[in-house]
């Protein structure tokens, strides 16, 4: 049947150039992931040592004595939810992971007035077509959009917390382990509650006692916006590298996949071939054997 | 020299630790005239600091200056940590781009645009001018 063969070849034509498209974007995302996660490593030893000064910020028994709602202990009741996702698809389970933990989330949350801020498109649309209201929604900052964004961001919660229109933040991020794992995570970034005496035990060694200058007040609200805005801008990172390396996976499956159905499908092309070539010497000899006859 | 004579420094913005050495002193000299200086076994301390040039001077008594912005001084047993948005050393500074943004922050200074955030240019402004100071003293 040279209908049959012709329509596996032209599968296997399509299925050849997707492969194509599906190699050329594993070694985009791979690049891209490689970039990033220098960036990453670069930023890290910011990051920590900014955490470890407001740790130290927060045992203090300043913290408890100046009753700021910035560190407060409890949390009222309405919240301000950030959920980083990607702007693209085609990047495996990375944002129906995120989306199940966060609707978890709001599920837990239930009775509480949680305004949400997307960071990423699909998240976006994905909360948008469940019914969710989106205060505010922002394409992943990147580039030369990042510093601007970061600063919006970082002003609308604080300024949101500091006129008391909110009493807690929270973040939804996919935190980076290794290629092969990310995992949904949440940070709450607001009140900075005081730590506990536990907690006080694992902070730097030796004594605590710091001199603050100029004040401990003003030294805590000077940190405070930079020390958000680092922590926003490390899981923002964080999520761009799961998100490239979760691409870069499902698109070395998708190639991988590809192969193998270019392989069966040869095999039962050569098989229509070979079967159609039988059919015409059958129908061949068929016919000398009759004309012999 | 001795044990006791020096510290650890570390000099750490988002983009990179510059420094991360053993050093004998170090002095941050910033605007309005204020500047503090840090010397081995300095007490426990915390503090926000300005724009300016820090003055390192190493084990062997040699001395480097560079460029920090704002951010800040956590001293402590384990050492001297300095934090901030920028750190340059003086072959790091792009003189093109920090005469750019200066006259940029000097035009929104003098603008009455409402929408210009004033402390902001303010700060750039400051920025630029000690980027190109300690520039130009590479040059001579």
């Amino acid at each position: 049947m040279p209908q049959s063969t012709r329509e596996i070849l032209r599968r296997i034509k399509g299925i050849k150039s997707t492969q194509q498209i599906t190699r050329a974007m594993e070694m985009v995302a791979a690049v891209k992931l490689n970039r990033v996660r220098t960036l990453a490593e670069n930023s890290r030893p910011y990051v920590n040592r900014l955490g470890t000064l407001m740790r130290i910020i927060r045992s203090s028994e300043m913290a408890v004595a100046v009753d700021h709602p910035v560190f407060s202990t409890k949390e009222g009741s309405r919240l301000l939810l950030i959920v980083i996702t990607s702007d693209r698809g085609l990047c495996g389970t990375f944002n129906i992971n995120m989306i199940n933990s966060v609707l978890q989330f709001l599920e837990e949350q239930k009775g509480k007035q949680v305004s949400i801020i997307a960071v990423g498109k699909k998240g976006y649309d994905t909360l948008v077509r469940r019914g969710y209201a989106i205060e505010q929604f922002f394409p992943v900052p990147w580039g030369s959009t990042l510093a601007s964004d970061l600063r919006t961001i970082n002003t609308l919660l604080t300024e949101g917390f500091n006129a008391q229109k909110i009493d807690g933040v929270h973040l939804y991020y996919t935190q980076f382990i290794n290629v092969l794992r990310h995992v949904p995570t949440h940070v709450k970034l607001l009140p900075l509650s005081p730590l506990s005496e536990e907690e006080k035990k694992h902070l730097i060694k030796g004594e605590i006692d710091f001199i603050m200058e100029p004040s401990f007040q003003e030294l805590a609200l000077s940190l405070i916006p930079q020390y958000i805005e680092t922590q926003i801008y490390h899981c923002l990172i964080e999520s761009v590298t799961s998100e490239q390396a979760a691409r870069m996976v499902s698109m070395r499956n998708a190639t991988d996949n590809a192969d193998e159905m270019i392989k069966n499908l040869t095999l039962t092309f050569n098989k229509a071939r070979q079967a159609s070539i039988t059919r015409e010497l059958i129908d061949i000899i068929g016919g000398v054997e009759a004309m012999k006859g | 020299m001795k044990e006791k004579d020096r510290f650890k420094l570390d000099v750490i913005s988002p983009e990179r630790v510059l420094i991360s050495q053993e050093v004998a002193s170090v002095v941050l000299l910033s605007g309005l005239g204020s500047s503090m200086g840090v010397l081995p076994r300095h007490a426990p301390l915390i503090a926000k600091t300005n724009t300016g040039t820090l003055k390192i001077r190493d084990i062997n008594k040699k001395e480097t200056v560079i460029f920090v912005s704002s951010g800040f001084i956590m001293v402590s047993l384990e050492g001297v940590s300095i934090v901030v948005r920028s750190a340059e050393k003086k072959e790091m500074i792009d003189v093109d781009r920090a005469r750019a943004a200066q006259e940029r922050a000097k035009k929104r200074l003098i603008s009455r645009d409402m929408y210009i955030d004033l402390q902001r240019a303010r700060e750039a402004l400051v920025r630029a001018e000690y980027r190109l100071k300690l520039a130009r003293g590479a040059a001579g």
